[in-house]
């Protein structure tokens, strides 16, 4: 990696103190997050996927400071964001903004759409004068398939689908470098689902926008990634270009994830096999490989020693067994 | 297989609002055979939860339910909540998306699952939890006997789905109704949930009715499935009929605008035009007719009548030409 | 939308085309319904509710305006006519008390008192309220604890005897009962807002907002607060009658209003000691109150049926 990253997230933890069960609470540490590192570089979509619990909100979270780190760095073109203090962050957030997974809850009700849309000008750039906020406004809602006319609406007066839009109007209002999608299309119907993807695809296309797209769904991301970061238990299992990921997932995770997903396709229908021992609790995690309790190539090796992501092939991968797959 | 378990005619479903009558559930016909699984697939406002809460009498208290239900040559639709309540248990069960809701935070999984066979068995405490220890069991849950002193905060997304999944089947119903069953659940769960529902399916021959808006799932489980739309059934049949030779536009749009990791990745993804239907207008023509890329005037105009084709392949579309891309040019 | 615009979008000028119509149809204006508007579309679809609001409007009214153009004052006394039942004769339509003042105009007073008794200590409740559970809620941490404790201190102080020193020290003063009832009512209100603000701030929109850079002070004001009205609102209409309420009950103690100002607690206080002799004198005036708490407690439920999202 030649070319200096957009983002860069070093050793990155986010730990939660958790009291514990029974009447004299043990103080528990939930680490949501840990020692998470990758680069985002500009222009590229990185999908980040995992399961219910793997930390991929609480990541998105912390990369826009909403929540704070607990240890590690996050940089922004060379600047530490995790130091910064609240007053020196504002500038930087022009930058970077964000979409949300429930486009209505993440709208408040009581403002009109313009109002919406408008709020991160007012608050990101107070110079700018009321007309030319209110045209950005316009401007931007044409860009993401709204009606002008539809401006002094609410939003409970939106689909889901047109909610989200609206979502999206407000993240890109500021011309932001680097949007982080924290589920943008799971909360919608299917038919819904591909026009927001497809307008994401056509946003970055236009404006080169750098996107995190943060999902479960492993058929959505194959589809607006160019690489794809596997989390589990809030630690990385997989840093991969998409089309490399999906031909070839080297980490078991990886692997267990693509194999679950069902097939519209009955003549594909997969049967799984026996059930396999769910997720382990975030609060205690097992010794060596988070991964290890599910994993149907879990050795001695995986109890005692913790894998680190190392480089295969161009590729990074957490597994002690990962040469086994790559070969 | 061939016997009809539960039989639907002209099913409606109204609610009243403070802005005028939502029409959530139209004309609906519909068999569910014994032992089948039965997939119903569909977006949101699509009527497809609305039916069987409307069967099973939950419909929220402004809803009215209209038509008749026969479950095994009896009326069932709009009993009275005695008798009602009487059938649920016995005859038929539901599950429900987040099954959390479904429990109560209070009681022990224990208490919840014996009560349901003190109920409507007559069982006593101690044979109630020999038979519930045996119900965890099937569902493949470790340590049932402990299991059951626990509460249901104390078990993980898919467990609960698993105990609600065996509460239902405690009386042995013979039809067991899955509104999104998996929808909450990560796709690891979802895959297990599936392969659980298959196999219960085989053991103890229930009817399954999967309500979804997925169609991976549907493709992994039924044996017959129903497209609906806007409170309508815009399509019915055999599961590889549907997923190979599918008649309706609505049914290729669901079709096509799936991401898959099946097929080659394309650039685009195929969409959908246009937004759901709003439920509180009836139009005179097809209610798909504006999202459609084939609509002629007569859709417009005349609400397309469902139709058979052959081998219970059922469809409501006036459009006779060829669907997928040829069409779309055509 | 044009191809060509769609790449300008940064630098968009006003004038073009698709730009111009946009503009027309935004000022055309399809003015979007509020939350508020629904709201008071399903109020006016409650029959009791309405009704409630027509009878408080029509009370409020005459309390305001009769007293000016009615031909006695509350204070004046007829000597002929004292204890006199509701008559024609001298438009006593609600007869005379035992100083021979007209009851009718008594009763407006009354009302005219009560209600802003009601009204004010409510408007004291809520400002003080609002701010404060706010401010808790939504900053949290040690300041929530500090703030709260506060309010767990001052519920501990018993109310009445509290009053009853006050009006005892510094006399009985229309100003003082404002002050009373507002000072200890808002600590309700201050751990409703509060509940309520530690529920939205989890809310994604809120998180939304500081995501856009915007500042605290500025997220309870324009997020926080209009969120919460709807609730403070059904709050404040179960609020004032029970103020009313509570002013009566003072009055009935002797610790309301300075004669010979009365409100409907005093009159109704005046009535009940000569009950057996003079019904009327406590039959009208506790009419009137029974009518306005009625409404305003029918107004609260209204509001709350019609402000509550689970109705759509």
């Amino acid at each position: 990696m030649s070319e200096p990253a957009l983002l860069e997230v070093r050793a990155l933890d986010v730990h939660f103190p958790v009291r514990g069960p029974g009447l004299l609470p043990s103080r528990l540490t939930l680490r949501a997050i840990d020692q998470v590192s990758f680069d985002v570089r500009a222009g590229e979509v990185l999908g980040v996927v995992g399961e219910s619990g793997c930390g991929k909100s609480t990541l998105s979270r912390a990369l826009l400071k909403l929540i704070p780190a607990t240890a590690g760095s996050v940089r922004l073109r060379g600047v530490e964001l995790t130091t910064l203090p609240k007053a020196a962050m504002r500038p930087l957030r022009r930058s970077m903004q964000m979409i949300f997974q429930d486009p209505l809850a993440s709208l408040d009700p009581r403002m009109t759409v313009g109002e919406i849309i408008a709020e991160p000008l007012k608050a990101l750039l107070p110079g700018m004068e009321r007309a030319e906020r209110e045209q950005r406004v316009l401007r931007t809602m044409q860009h993401v398939g709204l009606l002008p006319a539809q401006i002094n609406r609410y939003p409970h007066e939106f689909s889901g689908g047109q909610a989200q839009r609206i979502g999206i109007a407000r993240a890109l209002v500021v011309q932001p470098q680097l949007v982080v999608c924290d589920e943008p299309v799971s909360a919608l119907d299917v038919s819904i689902k591909s026009q927001i993807i497809n307008l994401l695809l056509d946003l970055r296309a236009e404006h080169g926008l750098t996107y995190i797209f943060v999902a479960h769904d492993l058929a959505t991301v194959r589809h607006i990634a160019d690489r794809v970061m596997v989390l589990y238990l809030g630690r990385v299992m997989e840093i991969t270009d998409r089309d490399a990921l999906y031909a070839r997932p080297l980490h078991p995770y990886t692997r267990l994830l693509l194999s679950a997903v069902p097939i519209p396709d009955p003549a594909l229908a997969r049967r799984v096999g026996p059930t396999r021992e769910e997720l382990p609790s975030p609060l205690a995690l097992p010794s060596g490989c988070a991964f290890r309790t599910r994993c149907p190539l879990a050795d001695a090796r995986c109890v005692a020693e913790r894998p680190v992501l190392r480089e295969i092939d161009g590729r990074y991968v957490a597994c002690h067994h990962a040469e086994a797959a790559a070969a | 297989m061939t016997a009809s378990l539960l039989e639907i005619r002209n099913l409606a479903v109204r609610f009243t609002t403070g802005d005028g009558p939502v029409y959530a559930v139209n004309d609906l016909d519909l068999q569910v055979r014994r032992g089948e699984v039965l997939g119903m697939v569909g977006e949101s406002g699509s009527g497809k939860s609305q039916t069987w809460l409307a069967i099973m009498g939950l419909l929220a208290k402004n809803g009215r339910a209209e038509g008749s239900v026969r479950l095994g040559g009896e009326e069932i639709l709009n009993l009275p909540q005695r008798a009602l309540t009487r059938l649920r248990g016995a005859r038929m069960a539901m599950i429900f998306q987040d099954p959390m809701t479904a429990m109560n935070p209070f009681l022990t999984v224990g208490r919840q699952m014996t009560e349901v066979l003190e109920w409507h068995r007559g069982m006593s405490r101690r044979e109630a939890r020999a038979r519930c220890i045996g119900a965890l069991e099937s569902v493949h849950i470790a340590d049932a006997a402990q299991r059951l002193s626990m509460y249901p905060h104390e078990f993980s997304g898919g467990m609960r789905q698993r105990v609600m999944i065996a509460t239902a089947l405690l009386t042995e119903p013979q039809l067991l109704i899955c509104d999104e069953p998996t929808t909450a659940l990560d796709v690891t769960v979802q895959a297990q949930i599936l392969a659980l529902l298959d196999e219960l399916r085989q053991r103890f021959g229930t009817a399954i009715v999967l309500v979804t808006h997925d169609l991976g799932v549907i493709a992994q489980l039924a044996d017959r499935v129903i497209v609906m739309y806007a409170g309508r059934q815009v399509e019915q049949a055999e599961v590889h009929t549907l997923y190979g030779a599918y008649r309706h536009p609505y049914t290729e749009g669901l079709l096509r605008s799936v991401p898959r990791l099946d097929q080659p990745r394309s650039a685009r993804l195929a969409t959908i035009p246009g937004r759901p239907p709003d439920l509180a207008r009836r139009p005179a023509g097809c209610p798909f007719e504006p999202r459609c890329a084939y609509a002629s005037e007569l859709c417009r105009q005349q609400m397309p009548p469902l139709v058979s084709l052959g081998e219970a392949h059922l469809r409501a579309c006036h459009y006779d030409g060829a669907l997928g891309p040829q069409g779309r040019e055509a | 939308m044009s191809v060509e615009g769609r790449h300008e979008w940064y630098n968009w000028v006003p004038g073009r085309g698709a730009a111009r119509k946009a503009e027309t149809l935004a000022a055309a204006g399809v003015a979007g319904r509020s939350l508020w508007q629904d709201a008071w579309g399903r109020l006016r679809r409650n029959r009791a509710a309405l009704a409630s609001l027509w009878v408080l409007g029509v009370i409020t009214l005459a309390a305001i305006v009769l007293p000016w153009v009615w031909p006695y004052g509350y204070a004046q006394p007829d000597w002929n006519l004292m204890y006199h039942a509701p008559t024609w004769a001298g438009w006593h339509i609600f007869g005379t008390d035992a100083l021979g003042r007209d009851l009718f105009v008594r009763v407006m007073w009354g009302c005219r008192i009560s209600l802003m008794v009601g009204v004010v200590a409510t408007l004291v409740t809520l400002v003080i309220g609002v701010t404060w559970g706010a401010v808790a809620g939504f900053i949290g941490g040690w300041l929530d604890g500090l703030m709260m404790r506060c309010v767990d201190i001052l519920y501990s102080i018993p109310f009445i005897p509290f009053v009853i020193v006050l009006m005892v020290l510094f006399g009985r003063n229309l100003l003082l009962i404002f002050a009373a009832i507002g000072a200890v009512s808002w600590l309700d209100i201050a751990r409703i807002v509060r509940g309520q603000t530690l529920s939205l701030r989890k809310r994604e929109f809120i998180e939304a907002a500081r995501a856009s850079g915007v500042g605290t002070a500025t997220i309870i004001r324009r997020h926080i607060v209009p969120n919460l009205l709807g609730i403070v609102l059904v709050y404040v209409t179960l609020t004032i009658p029970s103020v009313i309420l509570f002013e009566a009950f003072l009055s009935f103690l002797g610790l309301g209003v300075q004669a010979p100002l009365t409100s409907l607690g005093g009159l109704v206080s005046d009535g009940a000691s000569v009950l057996q002799v003079y019904p009327y004198m406590l039959v009208i005036p506790a009419v009137f109150l029974a009518v306005i708490v009625y409404c305003f407690n029918f107004i609260g439920d209204g509001l709350r049926d019609a402000l509550d999202p689970k109705d759509r």
